[in-house]
């Protein structure tokens, strides 16, 4: 009994230690996240949560364990104040404190007692408890149907900011011909203009 | 002493009683036997051998202990199990099992042995015990390369301890039983007896036939030694263990299963007779090396139909948890998984995906949840269907990360800089881009929340029309 409460503290330990990151791209692996947060931490573990019953697109999420508690915090910290690009850009990674209840493989809680029951047809609940089945049904109809529009949405911000990002580059781009070509030099003498930068 | 008896069973084709040992000292009408044949296999007191359980991928190890036939010719055997390490895997603690160790039941309870019908004995096991305990003799180089396990730890069915110590006695069995057989004792025994060798057994399918025509000789010496005491009690309480086998024996293999049961060894023998055993250990190294990786047989559940998505599960409970639920509300000995708490799934239902020993055990289970209904603390309502995973998707592109040409067209430093994990600085492009994904999360994550607050107040009005307001603590 000793040695499992004593796993179940240590292991709350861990969590705590642990930070939880999502929004990650496909393209990030252990090696990326471990170079990324080594700059911060030291990173212990690096674990990605695997996707089984979600649609297949949804970012990936990780769970790293740090060092230190503080350390875990900081890292926090550090990414809600500045976006942090990881495999790419703009969108950033999200990352929050882990909970017990992201980690698999967690430890019974040994404190804890599980009861459960059967209810018959004929049970006077009965009924109620197949309308919370349908609930729990239905529930997770709409998470799911919110999971589309979550996707799309993001669909929608990319696209969105593909554009600008287009015209953006049309006008460096067109900045940058004309200086290249003596437009600007000469279109300067013409108004009598200053534009050297020294 | 190595003639065989021509006693036939009657019922059971390929089936001859052995050497007889005498009654039993409470209960005469018991017939104890030293060794039997069964589908040309003669086995023996001491052999290990596997059994056979249709709702189990896994067949199960065991030493049989005693042989005897009821009064209503039902023919049983005791065997004392081997625990095989993922059986146990809640009680491992940091002990590494080996991919091909068992470990032996040991101490006082439920789970040690049984009695278990001799139908469901699928062939010989070759176990060595490795054990440096002085009692054991040392397994030979040849002993150990032949062995399909090997063992030297006990497990403690009470205090769930794992031991390298032997007790003297294991189920009222002296400990010498357990170890490896001594070098004389397999020089005196005749040619075909004793020793549990692969080649031997192969040989014995050949001969055995002969062997047992020629002996119908009747022994009318009935030995009694101090092993034939039997408890009085006919059928030992099943133990938790492996009470699937016993309720599946005492109803399924008696009357319907069985011929299905025997076509099964038929068509086995028909096939290849004397490599019947080997196809046995082949099926055994596929399906349940403990280190399969967990993503291959959720897909070989998926594939075979064995697959069930439990949700509404408390979301504090673990995955052993789980398993210890579907164990006592279904008698079912599952592999279970629970599903990562996710920010963007409601953080009150726990899911879990459940992985059962065969499709009509999963088909069953989906049944009983449809017709009843299955209450856990709070009122939670588990909801199960069949399980579909999702197929992994190899994807180059992710919404949201943007490619520029420009920085394709530049040198390749320039390119390095921008793949590398960078905090944004706020005098870019990037950096308001970036802002504008942050206000996208926290749009999503408003979303989320009003849609748990709406879910849970549902639940809460939907609990709320109970009749009886405590069903379950």
């Amino acid at each position: 009994m000793g040695s499992t409460s004593e796993k179940y503290a240590a292991f709350k330990e861990k969590v705590r230690r642990t930070v939880y990151f999502d929004n990650l791209s496909p393209q990030v692996t252990e090696s990326v996240l471990r170079t990324a947060l080594e700059q911060f931490a030291i990173v212990k573990t690096v674990k990605f949560i695997p996707n089984y019953i979600g649609p297949s697109n949804l970012p990936q999420c990780a769970l790293v364990e740090l060092d230190s508690v503080k350390k875990a915090e900081e890292v926090i910290l550090m990414i809600r104040q500045y976006p942090f690009m990881m495999s790419g850009m703009p969108r950033p990674v999200r990352a929050r404190h882990a909970e017990e209840e992201m980690f698999d493989d967690r430890p019974i809680d040994p404190d804890r007692k599980i009861q459960c029951t059967w209810l018959d047809p004929s049970d006077p609940d009965f009924e109620v408890a197949m309308e919370l089945k349908r609930l729990a049904c239905k529930h997770a109809a709409e998470i799911s149907f919110m999971h589309r529009l979550q996707l799309l949405e993001e669909e929608k911000l990319a696209q969105q900011q593909t554009e600008t990002l287009k015209v953006h580059y049309k006008k460096f781009k067109m900045i940058e011909d004309i200086t290249m070509d003596g437009t600007a030099r000469r279109l300067a003498r013409e108004y009598d203009m200053r534009i050297t930068d020294e | 002493m190595s003639q065989l008896l021509g006693t036939n069973g009657g019922d059971v084709k390929q089936f001859k009683w052995g050497i007889k040992k005498g009654v039993g000292m409470n209960d005469k009408n018991l017939q104890f036997y030293e060794s039997f044949v069964y589908n040309g296999v003669e086995y023996f007191l001491y052999d290990c051998v596997y059994f056979f359980h249709t709702d189990h991928v896994e067949t199960s190890v065991g030493k049989i202990v005693k042989i005897y036939e009821r009064p209503n010719h039902e023919k049983v055997v005791k065997v004392v199990w081997f625990f095989r390490p993922c059986e146990i895997r809640n009680f491992l603690g940091d002990y590494e099992p080996n991919w091909n160790e068992l470990l032996l039941a040991s101490g006082l309870g439920t789970g040690v042995s049984n009695v278990n019908f001799l139908a469901s004995i699928v062939g010989k096991c070759n176990v060595v015990c490795t054990s440096k305990d002085k009692r054991n003799p040392e397994p030979s180089k040849t002993e150990l390369n032949m062995a399909d396990f090997f063992f030297n730890h006990t497990f403690d069915v009470r205090r769930h301890v794992i031991d390298d110590k032997f007790p003297n006695e294991i189920d009222g069995i002296k400990v010498e039983r357990f170890f490896n057989r001594k070098e004389d004792k397999k020089t005196t025994s005749p040619p075909h007896v004793g020793t549990n060798l692969r080649q031997k057994i192969v040989i014995k399918c050949r001969t055995d036939p002969c062997h047992t025509l020629q002996c119908q000789v009747e022994d009318k010496a009935e030995v009694r030694t101090s092993e034939n005491v039997l408890p009085n009690s006919s059928l030992p309480p099943c133990p938790p263990r492996k009470r699937k086998m016993i309720e599946e024996n005492s109803t399924i293999n008696q009357s319907s299963k069985s011929p299905e049961e025997e076509e099964f060894y038929d068509n086995a023998q028909k096939l290849n007779p004397d490599r019947r055993i080997k196809t046995c250990r082949e099926i055994i190294e596929v399906t349940e090396r403990p280190d399969s990786p967990w993503d291959e047989r959720l897909r070989n559940a998926q594939d075979s139909g064995t697959l069930v998505l439990l949700s509404n599960l408390d979301p504090s409970y673990t995955s052993f948890e789980v398993e210890d639920l579907l164990w006592h509300a279904l008698k079912e000995k599952v592999e279970a998984r629970i599903i990562e708490r996710s920010p963007t799934f409601n953080t009150d239902y726990g899911r879990a995906l459940v992985i059962f020993k065969t499709k009509d055990a999963a088909e069953s289970a989906l049944y009983e949840w449809n017709k009843r209904s299955l209450v856990l603390g709070e009122m939670r309502v588990v909801y199960a269907e069949k399980g579909t995973i999702t197929v992994p998707e190899k994807q180059t592109k992710f919404s949201g990360h943007l490619v520029l040409d420009r920085f394709q067209k530049q040198q390749r430093d320039m390119r390095n800089a921008v793949s590398t994990s960078h905090c944004s600085q706020t005098n870019t492009i990037e950096y308001s881009m970036a802002i504008e994904w942050l206000q996208l999360y926290k749009k999503s994550d408003a979303c989320w929340n009003a849609l748990y607050q709406r879910q849970m107040e549902e639940i809460q009005t939907t609990k709320s029309k109970l009749k009886m307001t405590t069903i379950v603590l």
